[in-house]
């Protein structure tokens, strides 16, 4: 069974500075061990000394926050793409996303599905359709699609 | 002069220098002040405290800036009122409304954030400040900067109430109006400002900027006569506020201020978006995030970042959590105006709202004293009240209209 893993910049300091894996594992638990043998260091930094998925790192499989399925119990099947995502995003946390969002200078990169209206005292009002698709995992997708 | 030692991850402990930081790079875990509490019992004493101007700045020392603050001079210091309508139609002997929605300039407690952040967004040299909003911080944010001379960029969700929206534009700001929910916003913001040199007040220096909220906490106990109240009701949106209550309590304990404490801390949230009170009455250490529905909007954050802090404070002091419908919320505004002759916006009706609940259901004895937490203005989010005040009685400009119309 082979499960892509897409790694935060934080960590790609223990994946040799790469952005995705692949491992194979039945259950996130399986997946965090399997991690850990290919990159040691790995399963430290996702766990806590208990064992217990780090509060700040949030795991998508296929875009689910595993907080609505079963946590580390999750089950993974072949091709499935786990995402980790620190849950305070921003600064040297952000991976996949900026990227995408990024591509044209700051209010051009606002509005390229929405447009741009002038308030009245000048102030720029930009309502942008854009943001739906900003989840971290969705974001992993649609990312690729564009590099 | 400063009394931060550093900042300090509030999961793994791991130090880090005073600098525009956030996240623990270790364990991921928010990052928080510290301070050296030994020097700052020498010079925050409750003579200096009272001897200072009435604003939040007069606890300088446990406010994480460096040099003189520069922001928010006339914020804070705002009504601590002894309701005593309030009490006799809840049926508790003692009620205390902290009345936040007179704060200055822009009517929140967020005014008293923002003083923080922009002081500190100056040391740090920035000269353009930012925010993710459900409306008061935006309010705030923009109005502070125009004073500070920043240039200023907020971010709100689409369908904020129109007098936040107005309460933002006067003061000129970039206003960016994200068609998505806060959640969305605070994620695209988190996408900015790891490539923009800004200061997010609540992304990359909210250690700094959250500190601004205990000194809601630090004049509750101030006002109160130097000691703290029994129970104290706290609205939750993000969880910072409730955390930072909690926070100087502790603090003002640690520095002598105040002798001891049996307070213990509520959440309030809407029922369209309580993924707090629902981790607190599941007694589960996860916040599950949800999709806010609630005319409650500056609560309306359904991935709260703080929900784990603020559901171990209520733990922690034993306290408890309720949340309320809409219907309850309108009518908490409601009575607020009617017995107190304050007006307060949607989260004041949920805080009220919930307070009154956990009254009646015995989890806040009636005999024991209670603050509730009123945190912004009503004719903020008018919407939500408009139509259920009922209607002005019109007459025509004569005495036979009026006595015909209105009677005696």
């Amino acid at each position: 069974m082979s499960i892509k893993v897409r790694v935060p910049t934080p960590l790609q300091k223990l994946t040799r500075d790469l952005d995705t894996v692949e491992c194979n594992a039945k259950t996130i638990k399986d997946l965090v061990e399997s991690l850990d043998k290919d990159y040691p260091g790995l399963k430290g930094r996702i766990c806590d000394e208990n064992g217990k998925i780090r509060r700040f790192l949030n795991i998508y499989v296929n875009d689910e926050d595993i907080r609505f399925l079963e946590m580390d119990r999750t089950e993974l099947k072949d091709g499935d793409e786990v995402s980790i995502i620190p849950a305070i995003a921003g600064g040297q946390a952000v991976t996949f996303v900026s990227a995408f969002l990024f591509l044209s200078p700051p209010h051009p990169a606002l509005s390229p599905f929405g447009g741009e209206e002038k308030g009245e005292g000048g102030n720029s009002i930009i309502w942008t359709a854009m943001i739906r698709h900003t989840n971290y995992s969705k974001e992993g997708k649609k990312n690729e699609a564009i590099r | 002069m400063s009394f931060v030692k550093g900042l300090k991850c509030r999961e793994c402990g791991r130090h880090y220098p005073k600098e525009v930081l956030y996240v623990c790079e270790y364990c991921f875990g928010p990052l928080e002040v510290v301070y050296d509490y030994e020097k700052i019992k020498e010079t925050l004493t409750k003579e200096a405290v009272e001897s200072r101007p009435r604003n939040m700045w007069r606890y300088r020392e446990l406010l994480p800036i460096d040099g003189k603050p520069t922001d928010g001079l006339n914020s804070g210091f705002t009504p601590f009122v002894e309701a005593k309508n309030l009490a006799k139609a809840l049926g508790v002997k003692e009620l205390y409304i902290k009345d936040d929605s007179v704060d200055h300039p822009t009517l929140s407690f967020k005014d008293r954030v923002v003083a923080v952040a922009l002081s500190k967004a100056k040391e740090f040299g920035f000269n353009t400040v930012a925010c993710a909003s459900t409306g008061n911080l935006a309010n705030s944010v923009a109005s502070q900067a125009a004073a500070a001379r920043l240039k200023s960029y907020i971010f709100i969700p689409a369908d904020l109430e129109m007098g936040k929206v107005i309460g933002t534009l006067i003061y000129k700001p970039t206003l960016i109006a994200v068609e998505g929910n806060y959640d969305e916003v605070n994620r695209l913001c988190s996408q900015v400002a790891a490539k923009y040199k800004w200061a997010f007040v609540n992304i990359n220096i909210r250690p700094y900027y959250a500190e601004g909220s205990k000194t809601y906490g630090y004049e509750i106990l101030e006002q109160f006569g130097w000691k703290a109240p029994r129970h104290i009701v706290v609205p939750c949106a993000g969880g910072s506020l409730i955390t930072k209550i909690w926070k100087a309590i502790k603090e003002f304990k640690e520095v002598g201020l105040i002798d001891t404490y049996k307070t213990k801390i509520y959440a309030a949230q809407a029922n369209g978006c309580a993924p707090i009170v629902c981790a607190i009455k599941e007694n589960s250490d996860i916040i599950k995030p949800v999709k806010p529905n609630t005319i409650a909007k500056s609560l309306a954050i359904g991935n709260p970042a703080d929900g784990f802090y603020a559901a171990s404070t209520v733990r922690e002091s034993g306290g408890w959590a309720e949340s309320v419908t809409d219907e309850e919320i309108v009518d908490a505004i409601k009575l607020l105006a009617q017995t107190e002759g304050i007006f307060t916006e949607t989260a004041g009706g949920v805080t009220l709202g919930a307070a009154k609940n956990l009254i009646e259901s015995g989890r806040i004895p009636k005999d024991e004293s209670i603050v509730v937490c009123i945190t912004g203005n009503g004719l903020k989010t008018q919407e939500a009240v408009i139509d259920k005040i009922g209607n002005p009685i019109k007459i025509k400009p004569t005495l036979s209209s009026f006595e015909e119309k209105v009677g005696k």
